[in-house]
């Protein structure tokens, strides 16, 4: 286990069994992510990046293999305990941005600090904090619904890094996105990785995402490889 | 940690509609519910109030009701030096008195004809009541054709006001005064000499019953155990407070009556909340998710979604409580089955039915809100998600 690589994975497989058939959604799979890294998985609709995400996230688990996170060897965390890790190292953001429709921007950001003991005063200042990051300062009271696709995700950004992970999975961040909106979201991600220093793992298939990240690598039936053309 | 109330309240307040509809079958079955306690409660206060602790009645054997009892001139006689009875002046504490219903017309609807009591006593038998107070007029004065009427009978009853003369026996009595108790069965009464009264009505020397005062505890228990005892009464005594619990007869089927619709209501507002969570629950699977995915346990979600469903059925229950509240004080008046007549009561909203009926909504909301709460929390965070 090297302490210099925020994500470590073994020999992973994980396949998805059915009534009558199985899928292989990831098949032996071995990756290092440095700590640091702004890494982009990329590949077709299938080919098993977002189960990779999921399983580094904690929330699957692998058929077979060892995943490690942070030096934390996932397997040997109860359901309790995973919730636990999860609340404190890693931040997720996903293609549909998933807010809580009924709460405001800031109670969105708020949410996970519930889980830290933090006092309210102090809950509410980083919610702040992490809505000025993502320039949304002035938004602070609107709910999802009065919120353009740009900010919605940029708050579910704010969400992510509010109680500081030193993670953050992007999940098709700029999927439902117009040009100038995924910019600004892609943006963020990289100033999250370059000023804060933040590990940053982000499945897309947007061939523009892919420039903002320094390493990339393509999933494809399950199998990891170099990007198409750069083998 | 627990999952923000204001998610659950925003979360009801989103789904006014369905929140309504459903708060409104919890609060329809919770005013059944306090509505009947209400009605109960009334009958209740109105009975219990009309026995004094120390106040024996002495009936023939075997009656359930000073109506079908036959008390003679030499029983009375008989007990009418027994020691252990108050007195009043030297004079015992002691009144045979008569009973029997008399029609009498509504004053809002004359056609509309029903049983009312009439009770004839001795002259220290209005002493013996000391609860019983005059609100206008005087007592019938003994050896007179007068009547004192109950409140009730007075507000209720057509012909009733004092100076107006009312036909039964052998001719007509008038009405000389209105008295009243503490919402007592008395006030559904009219009294008159009781001499008088049984040879108007050709009882001749036979009476309905014996009112005795004891002086104390010890001397109640001991004047009933006298009347027990004595051979040649074949009478029983037993506490007058006692008596008209008994009398609460009436009220049972309309309570069980109740108890049995509230539960059947019960039953279906259980799957109407049970309904609404299932929708919340369907309607939110992702949030479920992200909720999840944050960090919070199994336990804040099932918490979350059961706390979600009782406060609806908590206003469910107010609801109810407010739907039943106008009926506080309402003057209702119901057949007695033992007596014939009509026992007038106020329906009576008592903290304790508020608490009863929202307890009763509350469970309502646990038993409705458990299944989908449960089926939330332990759904996996990727099933949730959609992701699977």
């Amino acid at each position: 286990m090297n302490a210099s690589f925020a994500v470590e994975l073994r020999g992973v497989l994980k396949e998805y069994v059915r009534a009558e058939y199985s899928v292989r959604a990831l098949d032996n799979i071995s990756l290092d992510i440095k700590a640091g890294e702004f890494f982009c998985l990329m590949g077709p609709s299938g080919s098993g990046k977002s189960t990779l995400l999921h399983l580094v996230a904690g929330i699957d688990k692998p058929t077979d293999g060892r995943v490690s996170v942070l030096g934390q060897d996932l397997s040997e965390l109860t359901d309790r305990e995973l919730a636990r890790w999860r609340s404190e190292n890693i931040g997720y953001v996903f293609q549909t941005f998933n807010l809580i429709p009924v709460l405001t921007a800031l109670e969105n950001v708020e949410l996970p600090l519930l889980l830290t003991g933090l006092r309210r005063k102090d809950r509410l200042q980083r919610a702040r904090t992490a809505l000025e990051i993502v320039g949304l300062a002035d938004r602070l009271d609107h709910r999802p619904q009065q919120l353009s696709g740009g900010q919605e995700q940029r708050v579910a950004i704010a969400r992510a890094l509010v109680t500081d992970p030193s993670i953050i999975l992007a999940d098709e961040p700029t999927g439902e996105l117009d040009a100038a909106a995924a910019d600004d979201v892609l943006s963020i991600l990289k100033i999250l990785n370059q000023r804060h220093g933040k590990t940053i793992i982000m499945v897309t298939h947007d061939p523009r995402a892919r420039s903002y990240a320094r390493k990339s690598s393509y999933l494809d039936k399950g199998l990891l490889g170099p990007m198409p053309g750069e083998a | 940690m627990l999952v923000p109330v204001s998610y659950n309240i925003r979360n009801l307040v989103v789904r006014r509609t369905t929140t309504l509809m459903t708060a409104l079958g919890v609060g329809l079955t919770v005013s059944v519910l306090v509505g009947i306690g209400t009605l109960v409660e009334g009958l209740r206060t109105s009975l219990e109030v009309g026995g004094d602790p120390l106040n024996l009645i002495v009936m023939r054997q075997g009656s359930t009701a000073e109506l079908v009892s036959v008390v003679s001139r030499e029983d009375f006689e008989q007990l009418k030096f027994a020691p252990g009875i108050a007195t009043d002046g030297g004079e015992p504490l002691i009144s045979h008195e008569v009973l029997t219903v008399v029609n009498l017309p509504l004053r809002a609807d004359p056609e509309s004809v029903s049983n009312i009591t009439l009770r004839g006593l001795s002259p220290v038998g209005t002493r013996m009541r000391p609860g019983v107070r005059l609100t206008e007029g005087r007592w019938f004065e003994t050896g007179r054709r007068e009547v004192t009427v109950g409140t009730a009978v007075n507000a209720k009853r057509a012909g009733t006001s004092v100076g107006d003369m009312l036909y039964f026996g052998r001719g007509d009595w008038e009405v000389v005064g209105v008295f009243e108790t503490d919402q007592g069965a008395f006030n559904s009464e009219i009294w008159a000499d009781g001499n008088l009264a049984a040879a108007d009505l050709g009882r001749g020397s036979m009476r309905s019953s014996i009112l005795i005062r004891a002086q104390d505890e010890a001397a109640a228990k001991a004047l009933t155990g006298l009347v027990a005892d004595d051979q040649r009464l074949t009478l029983e005594a037993e506490r007058e407070s006692e008596y008209y619990a008994k009398q609460m007869v009436s009220a049972g089927p309309v309570q069980g009556l109740g108890a049995l619709i509230a539960v059947i209501m019960a039953v279906g507002s259980c799957f109407a909340a049970m309904n609404t969570m299932f929708a919340a629950v369907a309607n939110r699977a992702r949030e479920v998710g992200i909720l999840r995915l944050l960090g919070f346990s199994r336990v804040s979600i099932l918490t979350s979604f059961m706390l979600e469903s009782l406060l609806l059925s908590v206003v469910g229950g107010l609801l109810g409580c407010l739907m039943v509240a106008p009926l506080h004080g309402f003057e209702g008046r119901i057949g007695n089955f033992t007596t014939f007549a009509e026992t007038s009561f106020q329906f009576q909203l008592t903290p304790q039915y508020v608490v009863g009926g929202m307890v009763f909504a509350a469970v309502m909301g646990v038993v409705g809100g458990f299944i989908p709460s449960w089926l939330a929390a332990r759904k996996s965070v990727l099933g949730s998600l959609g992701a699977l």
